[in-house]
């Protein structure tokens, strides 16, 4: 009789497993898949929404892997890693995030995560240090409708930091990035990441003293720093890793440099931009590939100089 | 005087009216024109902005047709069938709706009903594998607007599926100003069952990013393989076979950002007509455009669309030059 038998087989067992799974912590399952942070909430909550979080930090650790975590009232809600599939959405409540000196975002997350930012406003004060998003590891990344600001570096996309991500996709759009040293960064951290992509799409990007940077030699220093060196892209080229950068549909104005490429593997393609008032419009160093298309998209007036692009594409035939 | 009789026998009939009258339910009429949800509402209340409903299913019953239903507040406000002319609008208010293993709005409205859907945040939730069924699955009105929401983890995001059971329908679905990323398909137009020879279906996606799904924008003039369609039994949902079922499928792809999807703009079947202008098509993994059997893949000259850094792309098999139209409007002038 085996099928009776299994039975009361496993019965046997039953007293080992109720221990396992007492033994299992219980943020390994059952954290629901919202959190709610509030300006009036506190992080001994459980992050629902009768009683919210205080915390960006303390609603990511109440909230599921893939979970959404939004903000019930504007406020500041302090500085978070991110190591998980995970989306914080503060649309026209603005999530606000204070980070002098520290990175308001910082995402190291697996190479199958994917993180969605939504509504926030970054603001690192007077550019002391810190970094607006930083993003070292995950398969995608969309930050929009956020404005970044005051930050050493608005944006850095930096594959290959710790868990080790070989590619990674970034989207930034409708964001107003400005008064940062850098406004957004393409770069990888180290030689062993393969691919890094950063596609800005309608953003405003005015006042930087670097516009969008694409290297793909990562940066002289950690973050990116255009006090070390040009638009903070390192020269000597110990790793070359591929970077490309889909500036379209962006107004870029007022900046020091508006958009800057620079190594031999560093592409930004630029389409349907509106780039003015800039001290260099455009700037490539390096053997950098600065792509536009014709028939014109972009128009690139009233900057101080510009680089004419080194590789023109023609979009007839498409 | 036969005026004078016929009053006089309406007159006769006037009890039956009246309790005919109050038999219809009173959903039947003065419904408000305007309903109200919020996080923390009750849909036992009115769905008043003072004592608003707790989900658009519960407002939906409570507001008149051709009515505007509003979020005071975020909140998940469930999943929702749309069976008449409706407005719903959180705009700002990121009105969710999560949405694993089923549809989170339906709309299978009459032939002459319009829906509107601004500022919904429609989650299939989730990592891994998706397993929300559809964001919007349209069978059935005369034109729905989907604007300033955000659709992710679904199996299709957006699913122009017009069969209007029976009849003979045409649909017109616009999806504007939003954000489309990680579904297997994030907008797929096809005709539905009931579609008869002279219905066709069209769909308008404008100045949306859609990035991070399978397949991006997809048109095929046939009926999907599945029930939604998926990626993972047929290659961007389309089945590879025709099989004799051909409606005009039209969709127009304007002043897109279609990034990091594997295949960015997908067009199969022989009456299928993708119109792409003025997008940036860059980034995707396998193809930017891809073009199957017979079906149309337009573009325009000048040259309108940026496509470069993607794995391979189709060109276009129809070109067509809008500097002659403009000189012969002139002309005709």
């Amino acid at each position: 009789m085996p099928a009776p038998r299994r039975h009361p087989g496993l019965l046997k067992f039953a007293p080992a497993l109720v221990l396992i799974a007492l033994a299992l912590p219980s943020s390994a399952f059952g954290l629901p898949n919202r959190g709610w942070v509030s300006g009036t909430g506190d992080d001994a909550n459980p992050c629902s929404r009768s009683k919210p979080c205080k915390t960006f930090a303390g609603a990511v650790s109440k909230t599921a892997a893939g979970g959404v975590i939004r903000c019930l009232d504007p406020g500041g809600y302090g500085t978070v890693r991110i190591s998980k599939s995970i989306a914080i959405k503060c649309s026209d409540r603005e999530g606000g995030i204070l980070a002098a000196g520290t990175a308001a975002v910082n995402i190291s997350a697996a190479a199958t995560d994917k993180v969605t930012l939504r509504g926030l406003d970054l603001n690192g004060t007077a550019q002391t240090g810190g970094v607006g998003v930083t993003v070292t590891g995950a398969a995608s990344v969309h930050i929009v409708d956020s404005e970044i600001s005051g930050f050493k570096t608005g944006v850095w996309v930096s594959p290959g930091g710790s868990p080790t991500v070989t590619s990674m996709r970034v989207v930034v759009a409708n964001s107003h990035i400005h008064d940062n040293g850098i406004g957004l960064y393409n770069g990888p951290l180290a030689g062993y990441g393969e691919y890094s992509s950063l596609t800005a799409r309608n953003n405003l990007i005015a006042d930087n003293g670097c516009g969008v940077v694409t290297s793909s030699a990562g940066s002289s220093a950690l973050p990116p720093d255009a006090n070390v060196s040009e638009c903070g892209a390192q020269a000597s080229q110990f790793f070359n890793v591929t970077a490309v950068t889909g500036i379209f549909g962006n107004g870029i104005y007022d900046n020091g440099e508006g958009v800057f490429v620079r190594g031999t593997r560093a592409l930004a393609q630029v389409a349907y931009n509106r780039i003015t008032g800039n001290d260099l419009g455009m700037h490539r160093l390096d053997s950098g590939t600065l792509q536009t298309y014709t028939p014109a998209t972009n128009v690139i007036v009233n900057n101080a100089a510009t680089d004419p692009p080194n590789s023109v594409i023609a979009q007839t035939k498409r | 005087m036969p005026a004078r009789r016929r009053h006089a026998r309406l007159l006769r009939f006037a009890p039956a009216l009246v309790l005919i009258a109050l038999a219809l339910p009173s959903s039947a009429f003065g419904l408000p024109n305007r309903g109200w949800v919020s996080g923390t509402g009750d849909d036992a209340n009115s769905c008043s902005s003072t004592a608003p409903c707790k989900t658009f299913a519960g407002a939906l019953t409570k507001t008149a047709a051709g009515g505007v239903i509003t979020c005071l507040d975020p909140g998940g406000y469930g999943t929702v069938v749309i069976r008449k002319s409706i407005a719903i609008k959180c705009s700002d208010t990121e009105a969710g709706i999560g949405a694993a293993g089923t549809n989170a709005v339906t709309v299978n409205a009459g032939v002459t009903d319009k829906v509107t859907l601004k500022g919904l945040d429609l989650n299939g939730t989730g990592v891994g594998p998706r397993t929300g069924l559809v964001g919007v699955r349209v069978l059935s009105a005369a034109s729905v607007h989907i604007t300033d929401s955000e659709i992710y983890r679904f199996k299709t995001g957006v699913q122009a599926n017009l069969s209007g059971g029976n009849r003979d329908v045409s649909g017109r679905v616009v999806v504007a100003n939003s954000h489309i990323h990680d579904n297997d398909i994030g907008i797929y137009n096809s005709p539905g069952f009931y579609m008869g020879f002279d219905g066709f279906t069209s769909l308008t996606a404008r100045n949306n990013l859609i990035a991070d799904n399978d397949c991006g924008i997809v048109t095929s003039s046939t009926l999907p393989s599945t029930t939604p369609p998926d990626t993972s039994s047929a290659m961007c949902g389309v089945p590879f076979e025709a099989g004799g079922f051909n409606r005009t499928t039209v969709t127009s792809i304007f002043g897109n950002g279609i990034y990091d999807n594997e295949q960015g703009v997908f067009v199969e079947h022989p009456d299928a007509l993708a119109l792409v202008a003025y997008n940036r098509i860059a980034s995707n993994s396998v193809f930017g455009m891809r073009r199957l059997d017979s079906a149309t893949l337009q573009t325009f000259t000048p040259a309108t669309n940026v496509i470069v850094n993607n794995a391979a792309t189709d060109p276009p098999n129809s070109v067509v030059a809008q500097t002659k139209r403009q000189a012969k409007r002139n002309r005709g002038r």
